[in-house]
């Protein structure tokens, strides 16, 4: 017999019955996206840290309510959006952190593609900058579609947003973008 | 190379993912679902009569939860301290959005906001909408005298109650002197109580179920 890891549906019908063992590995195999989710929305790493931590406490106390079969990520990152975005609100007007990049290879990062090598620091910046310099809610969706790698029904779904919106808004963002440092 | 593409290559510097898995599972280790015990029987302590409908007792309990509102039948109604007839301190809706941890609904109608402990109610026209965190606020129930009649609905796709007839009152435990309060209402009449992600919503003032999920749809968080 092949001992194979248990698939995600496994480890959610476990949770669901309350096997808090089966829980913390659907935490662990999360946390990363979530904390991520949580950083792009609150922009404040103690923020975000406990946006996610309140999140997965409050998805397991939910999970009687998750409907099987449904994906699982999507359903999380919402509940963790919200947790963050209600940070973010009780933080006010506090100076929100910019996102900066990474600006030099950490061991254990994967090693950067072609792709991403070709692209000169300079240009990379000034990407970032007019990501920065969007309107917050196409800065969310190009954050969670681009940065997070959502697909767009994840998108929406984070987000509390319809299908339709996510992909406007995505377009929008990206001719803007275009034009800024396209010119 | 596109920019799509482009922007899917940016190596966002994002701080170093904590280990949230040891501090989520001992948050879990408390038990969670106990709550409604402690308030249930407090409020059998303090109202001697209180009956459920005995037959049916355990379906009532399960069906009529609706997030941080427990609905119980009784023959008499308890008599606990009653707050004056209030709907808190008067807030800007910013203000009363600060105040809560969830995303606030509101009507598109001019409303008046008020902020009650962990409960916020919007007041326009003949309604008030009431919500709260039902992790904020866990020790609600509602008591339901003789004649009053209960229906479970969808409300915004999820499980409401529709409450109308006789009074009814809230009973709840004050987070802070663990005293319990009976909410007399503030208006008679009909209640739509629903919950959303762990918000309790209550509506008060609608005449008919289907003005008050007319009402219910037509709410936005802001």
């Amino acid at each position: 017999m092949v001992d194979r890891p248990p698939d995600e549906s496994d480890l959610i019908e476990r949770a669901q019955r309350g096997d808090t063992d089966a829980y913390g590995d659907l935490v662990r195999a999360h946390q990363g996206i979530a904390f991520r989710t949580a950083f792009l929305i609150a922009r404040d790493p103690a923020d975000a840290e406990e946006a996610a931590q309140d999140g997965f406490v409050k998805a397991y106390r939910a999970l009687g309510r998750f409907r099987r079969g449904a994906p699982f990520r999507p359903w999380l990152l919402q509940i963790v959006a919200n947790e963050a975005r209600n940070r973010r609100r009780s933080a006010g007007r506090r100076a929100n952190l910019a996102l900066r990049l990474a600006d030099e290879v950490r061991p254990g990062d994967a090693v950067p593609s072609p792709e991403a090598a070709l692209l000169s620091d300079e240009r990379r910046a000034e990407l970032l900058a007019a990501v920065e310099g969007l309107r917050e809610e196409e800065r969310l969706v190009v954050s969670c579609r681009f940065f997070l790698g959502l697909s767009e029904d994840e998108t929406a779904h984070t987000l509390g947003l319809k299908l339709g919106t996510v992909k406007s808004r995505t377009s929008r963002a990206l001719a803007q973008l275009r034009e800024e440092v396209e010119r | 190379m596109n920019l799509e593409q482009e922007l899917r290559a940016l190596p966002i510097d994002f701080p170093a993912e904590p280990d949230l898995a040891p501090r989520v599972l001992k948050r879990l280790e408390r038990p969670a679902r106990r709550w409604w015990l402690v308030p249930a029987l407090a409020v059998l302590a303090v109202a001697g009569a209180l009956l459920a409908i005995p037959q049916t007792r355990a379906a009532i309990f399960d069906l009529l939860r609706i997030g941080g509102v427990e609905v119980q039948r009784v023959e008499t109604q308890p008599r606990a301290p009653v707050r004056p007839q209030a709907l808190g301190r008067e807030v800007s809706f910013a203000a009363a959005r600060d105040a809560v941890d969830f995303p606030l609904l509101a009507p598109s109608d001019d409303f008046t906001a008020y902020v009650d402990g962990p409960m916020v109610n919007l007041r326009w026209k003949r309604y008030v909408l009431s919500q709260w965190h039902g992790e904020q606020l866990p020790y609600a129930q509602k008591q339901l005298g003789p004649g009053s009649r209960v229906v479970v609905v969808i409300v915004r796709g999820g499980q409401g109650l529709w409450i109308t007839g006789a009074r009814h009152e809230i009973i709840y435990r004050d987070p802070a002197t663990g005293q319990l309060i009976a909410k007399s209402r503030r208006l008679l009449g009909n209640v739509l109580i629903w919950e959303d992600a762990g918000v309790t919503y209550r509506l008060e003032g609608a005449r008919t179920l289907a003005d008050a999920l007319a009402v219910a749809r037509n709410l936005k968080a802001p």
